[in-house]
């Protein structure tokens, strides 16, 4: 039998503080496009179950319209199965539908469902109250083929959002599958016994780099296989470049160009780092107008300091010497002293000192 | 320190050339070009080394600049005495850059690693020490009083007077003001304190709506489940409800067929043994009917009566159809005839020839035809005969046209009695003897003058005249009137006596033609009246008689062979009618019926029976059916809820879910913004954080630089001064007063018991004020051994009065320092 393992699809998030407004409208349609492909390609392979580890919804209390989106998909989807874990998110009295095909666990003891085929998906959400018992409490039958599914992240602690794989063992698991980190990632509970983190559909923030999708299960035989399917319309990428070696604001874009390797489709993070002499006004937009071709969209975030020769100062028995010697024997941390230095030398040199 | 010798190799237009330094003073006086300014620049890149230079940047590059043409060996020495050690210091220069410098320094003729020459022995960077060390005209040029004290200020600090620290502490605070104003809210940190304001409104009160969600989707989830319980009761009720009603159409179905049975043993309780069959009533029908019309009597009371009517009428015999064929022809003649239209009356022309010419005599007419020919004849004659004879006497009148003339009158007069007798005939003499008159006057006059002319005899005139005067007197008895011509007049008579014969003619054809259709008309219809009144028709038109005869005739040849057929059947009709009656008897006997009246009740008795059986079959058949096609096994019991009531109740609480699904909606719109202005106050609290740190960074800078600028003051204000006042005392004479500088380097001049400022002092006293006050500066910028002065033509624009003036310091001043003085002119030198 097939499946499908996914989790953290935050349908509903506001993108607002990542793009701006009308990329934000086009990326959550993207999210949700994301699940319906997903949903498509799963029928496609014949798929008879989906897994939804948790944070389906972005809201405790998702809006009507993001709950009547989910359950349209799983309606359109009647004869596959959804196994549907809430995890942190769509916890409130919101929306409800009760869909035959639409399977839901509850904090108050593991639910077990049998797939047929010596098949069962086992699942509990996590509370305060059951963070500590529920490993306890979990009991599977010995020689089936047995799917549990958390929501939390791998380790070796007890505590809400966190499922500790220690207290999993020789628990006839075969296969563990867990949401809530939206990085994917794979390991072992204890040997032949895997977990499996699929990661987001979509990346929402530039803390979502990578790629994403989901993973493709399959119970033949008795034994769990499975594999990563990438299926992000669009990945986040970020890059550091030091611009040090930049002489003037072209020459900064320049190197700024030359350094991004990216698609077309991507959502793009650069961070300007380094140090400058020369007058770096406009330069974050400059960096960005000359990358918004190559990306669907960019973002520079310009974190490099002025060039200061503090070495100058000794000998200079100038005002500005002075100034200088001071600021730099000061107690402030580096980056105020610069900022103090640019703001002091430019008020001395007639330019506007503006920081 | 001091300055021994130097070896320029080749440095600018000097090359290969030694100098030697005076421990005190050395002049060197040169005129312009003569390499002055190159030598001071060769000491200071002895110490400096030349900075390099890009490709555009060559016009203020010493290094380009003073490259030397033949490209030899650019640099040289320079050895000079320091704390009691010898140095000496050779550098040589690339053309461009320092990649291609060399440096050796030597202490005490031993080489010393020294990187920064200038530096190492001065305690200065290269620009402090062109600040310090140099003097060179500009040091001199303070001539605007505005602003001196700006500059001194300025050059104190190297600021050079046009960005100064009061100017810098400006900026800074106009930059800063930007992001918190001294007074009022008009900057960006209250502004955003503000709009975090806002935000933070509108966070609330999305907060607070978010928070009602909850309950609302609870009430709503509630009344969601109490409308599927509803739904599920009404469908319930509603099945229950649709159950009873087919139980009652069951129950109607078979209670209809228990009616249909019912009727039908009522039907056959009349026939108590029986009721015909269908083929029996068949024939019993068709034995009534047979019996009916054997029953009736060749065409009825009515029709024999007709027939007899019409035998009586064609007793003389029956008219043939060739016979009624010629009468139509007659009829059709008489017809034709008796609408042709009577000859019309005379017109106009054939009444006025027939008054005239209707009563003519006709000898008179004859006479009076043969007058005119032979008037013809006689003017044919006169015509000759006055050919040849032109004067004629005088004319005669003749009496014969007096006399008609008379005659004529009598006439009229005759006429008007006769008008009482007859008016035509009365007018018709009046008007002919009238005319008759009129003519014969016009005549005379015109035979007259006719005359008058001709007549070569009197008595072919005389003739002609007597025959012309029987002429019109015809013509006027006919009431022609003459015209002068009795030529013309009897022509014109003739022509209506032609017409007159001619419509005469026509006349009598037309009247004959009547004559004769009135007398065929007469005879048609003497004799169609005598034919018709043969069968009794009178009255009509012939031709409706006709019509109304042969349809009379038609009918009694029908009715005559009705008649005879009947007489024929008679015995055979008495034969059937009572095997008819017999058999009818027979039925009437095996159903205890009469049936001699009709079948008619015994077949709606049947008919009736038959229908009420079917109908009985049918029905129990559909109640069959519909009890089987919905599955009628058990009637409902009970009463059952209201329906309707059930209803109404799901319709209220639809209404409230809607309505409570609406509220939802929208405050779920409203509330999708709050993560927008959460994201959005995150901003606005990082763009605060900002501000308040630019601002922060803003004041630092002022702090610091008001510390850098006091600090500097300190150190070397009040020194300075002191130096300055020295220097001012040496020269005091220069200024007729006593000159001192505050701590603002505001220079005031005591002279007189008045103190003054700076604006009363010429620009030579200047000059020399901002030499003494170079010097002091430079005093209180070295610490341990004073540093040598190279002074380039520094009092180049100096007028000889103040110039003798500034000479005399130098001479004083070299006493204590190595001083490099270079000019242009005798007239500036210092050493004389």
């Amino acid at each position: 039998m097939k499946l499908i393992h996914c989790a953290d699809i935050h349908l509903g998030s506001s993108l607002n503080s990542v793009l701006p407004p009308d990329k934000a409208e086009t990326r959550k349609a993207e999210i949700r496009r994301a699940f319906a492909n997903m949903l498509d390609y799963g029928r496609a392979v014949g798929v008879r179950a989906v897994l939804l580890c948790g944070d389906v919804f972005d809201s405790d209390r998702p809006f009507k319209k993001d709950k009547e989106f989910f359950y349209n998909a799983v309606k359109s989807h009647a004869d596959t199965d959804f196994y549907y874990l809430r995890g942190n998110h769509d916890t409130s009295a919101s929306y409800i539908e009760e869909l035959p095909n639409l399977k839901t666990f509850t904090p108050d003891g593991w639910t077990t469902y049998d797939l047929g085929e010596g098949l069962t998906v086992s699942g509990i959400e996590m509370t305060g109250k059951n963070v500590a018992s529920l490993y306890a409490s979990l009991s599977l039958p010995e020689g089936k083929t047995n799917i549990v599914m958390l929501h939390g992240a791998p380790g070796s602690s007890v505590g809400k959002d966190l499922v500790c794989l220690n207290k999993l063992k020789q628990k006839h698991i075969s296969y563990l599958a867990l949401g809530h980190i939206h990085k994917r990632a794979e390991g072992e509970i204890e040997r032949g016994v895997p977990y499996v983190m699929p990661g987001c559909l979509e990346g929402r923030g530039f803390d979502e780099d990578g790629e994403k999708g989901f993973y493709l299960m399959d119970t033949d035989g008795g034994k769990v296989s499975y594999r990563f399917v990438e299926n992000s319309q669009r990945v986040v990428r970020i890059r550091e470049i030091d611009i040090s070696a930049a002489k003037d604001l072209f020459s900064a874009t320049e190197i700024v160009r030359g350094s991004v390797k990216c698609e077309r489709s991507d959502i793009v993070r650069v961070v300007l780092t380094g140090e400058t002499d020369f007058e770096c006004d406009g330069m974050e937009k400059d960096a960005k107008a000359a990358l918004s071709g190559m990306c669907w969209y960019v973002d520079v975030k310009d974190k490099t300091r002025p060039k200061l020769d503090l070495t100058a100062a000794e000998g200079d028995l100038s005002l500005r010497g002075e100034f200088m010697r001071l600021v730099s024997g000061s107690d402030m941390d580096d980056d105020m002293k610069r900022a103090v230095l640019v703001a002091g030398i430019r008020a001395l040199s007639g330019r506007e000192a503006d920081v | 320190m001091k300055l021994i010798s130097c070896h320029i190799s080749d440095y600018g237009n000097l090359r290969d050339l030694d100098l030697s330094f005076d421990g005190e003073l050395t002049e060197i006086c040169q005129p312009n070009g003569a390499g002055k300014t190159t030598l001071a620049s060769f000491i200071k890149a002895m110490f400096y080394g030349l900075p390099a230079y890009r490709k555009g940047g060559e016009e203020s590059s010493e290094r380009a600049r003073y490259y030397p043409f033949d490209r030899g060996d650019f640099g040289g020495s320079i050895v000079f005495e320091k704390d009691g050690a010898t140095y000496r210091v050779e550098r040589h220069f690339g053309s461009k850059s320092e990649k291609d410098d060399t440096l050796a320094v030597y202490k005490n003729d031993r080489p010393v690693g020294m990187n920064d020459v200038g530096l190492a022995v001065f305690g200065m960077d290269r620009e402090s020490f062109e600040r310090t060390v140099f003097i060179d005209s500009r040091s001199t040029q303070l001539y605007a009083p505005q602003g001196m004290s700006e500059r001194l200020s300025g050059f104190a600090d190297a600021t050079e007077g046009k960005n100064t620290a009061e100017s810098a502490r400006k900026k800074l605070s106009e930059a800063r003001k930007k992001y918190k104003a001294d007074r009022g809210n008009n900057d960006l940190i209250s502004a955003t304190i503000e709009t975090i304001r806002h935000t933070d409104e509108d966070i609330h009160n999305l907060e607070a709506e978010d928070a009602t969600l909850s309950g609302k989707w609870e009430d709503r989830n509630a009344l969601a489940a109490d409308l599927a319980s509803l739904d599920a009761r009404i469908n319930a009720e509603s099945e229950r409800e649709h159950i009873a009603k087919n139980w009652e159409t069951y129950d109607d179905l078979v209670s209809r067929a228990r009616g249909y049975e019912e009727n039908a043993k009522a039907i056959a309780a009349q026939y108590p043994h029986g009721i015909p069959a269908d083929e029996e009533i068949k024939e019993i029908k068709e034995l009534f009917r047979r019996l009916e019309k054997l029953s009736v009597t060749a065409g009825g009371n009515l029709n024999k009566a007709r027939y007899e009517e019409l035998k009586r009428k064609f007793s003389g015999g029956v008219p043939s159809e060739d016979e009624r064929s010629e009468v139509k022809k007659e009829c059709d003649e008489y017809s034709r005839l008796a609408a042709k239209e009577p000859p019309p009356p005379p017109g106009e022309r054939e009444r006025t020839l027939t008054a005239r010419l209707g009563n003519e005599d006709a000898d008179r007419a004859a006479k009076a035809a043969r007058a005119a020919a032979r008037c013809k004849e006689l003017d044919m004659r006169i015509k000759s005969a006055s050919l040849a004879s032109e004067n004629k006497p005088g004319r005669k009148v003749s009496p014969a046209p007096i006399a008609i003339a008379v005659v004529l009158a009598v006439i009229a007069v005759a006429g008007i009695f006769v008008c009482f007798a007859s008016a035509g005939a009365g007018v018709a003499m009046i008007a002919a003897g009238l005319i008759g008159v009129a003519a014969i006057v016009a005549f005379m006059i015109a035979s007259g003058r006719r005359n008058a002319p001709v007549a070569a005899d009197n008595t072919l005139a005389e003739e002609y005249n007597a025959a012309r005067s029987e002429v019109y007197a015809y013509l006027m008895t006919l009431g022609y009137s003459p015209t002068g011509s009795e030529a013309e007049d009897f022509g014109a008579y003739e022509r209506d006596k032609e017409d007159y014969a001619r419509f005469c003619e026509e006349r009598a054809a037309m009247n004959a033609a009547e004559e004769e259709r009135k007398a065929r008309l007469g005879e048609l219809s003497a004799r169609l009246e005598n034919y018709f009144a043969r069968y009794g028709q009178t009255g009509g038109s012939f031709t409706d008689r006709l019509a109304y005869l042969s349809a009379d005739v038609n009918e009694y040849t029908r009715l005559s062979e009705d008649m005879a057929h009947a007489r024929e059947s008679a015995e055979k009709r008495e034969s059937e009618i009572k095997e008819a009656r017999a058999q009818l008897d027979g039925y009437g006997k095996k159903y205890g019926k009469d049936f001699t009246a009709g079948a008619d009740e015994v077949q709606r008795a049947r008919y009736d029976y038959d229908a009420s059986v079917r109908a009985a079959i049918n029905a129990k058949a559909a109640a069959d059916d519909f009890r089987k096609k919905n599955a009628l096994e058990k009637r409902p019991e009970g009463a059952g809820e209201d329906l309707g009531e059930l209803k109404s109740r799901r319709a209220e609480l639809q209404d409230k879910k809607s309505g409570l699904e609406r509220e939802i909606s929208e405050i779920e719109s409203r509330v999708a913004a709050l993560d927008d202005k959460r994201s959005a106050r995150e901003e606005e609290k990082e763009r605060l954080d900002e501000y308040k740190r630019r601002y922060k960074v803003l004041s630092l800078a002022m702090e610091y630089l008001t510390e850098a600028e006091n600090n500097i003051r300190d150190r070397y204000v009040t020194p300075i001064k002191s130096s300055f006042d020295e220097y001012a005392r040496v020269i005091r004479e220069t200024f007729g007063g006593k000159v001192n500088i505050n701590g603002d380097f505001r220079i005031m001049i005591e002279k007189d018991g008045q103190l003054r400022s700076d604006y009363h002092m010429s620009a030579g006293q200047r000059a020399v004020c901002s030499l003494c006050f170079r010097l002091a500066m430079t005093d209180n910028m070295f610490a341990g051994e004073k540093p040598f002065f190279i002074m380039d033509d520094p009092f180049v624009d100096l007028d000889n009065e103040h110039m003798e003036s500034a000479a005399k310091a130098i001479r004083l001043i070299s006493r204590d320092r190595q001083i490099v003085y270079l000019c242009c002119h005798d007239s500036r030198k210092v050493d004389k």
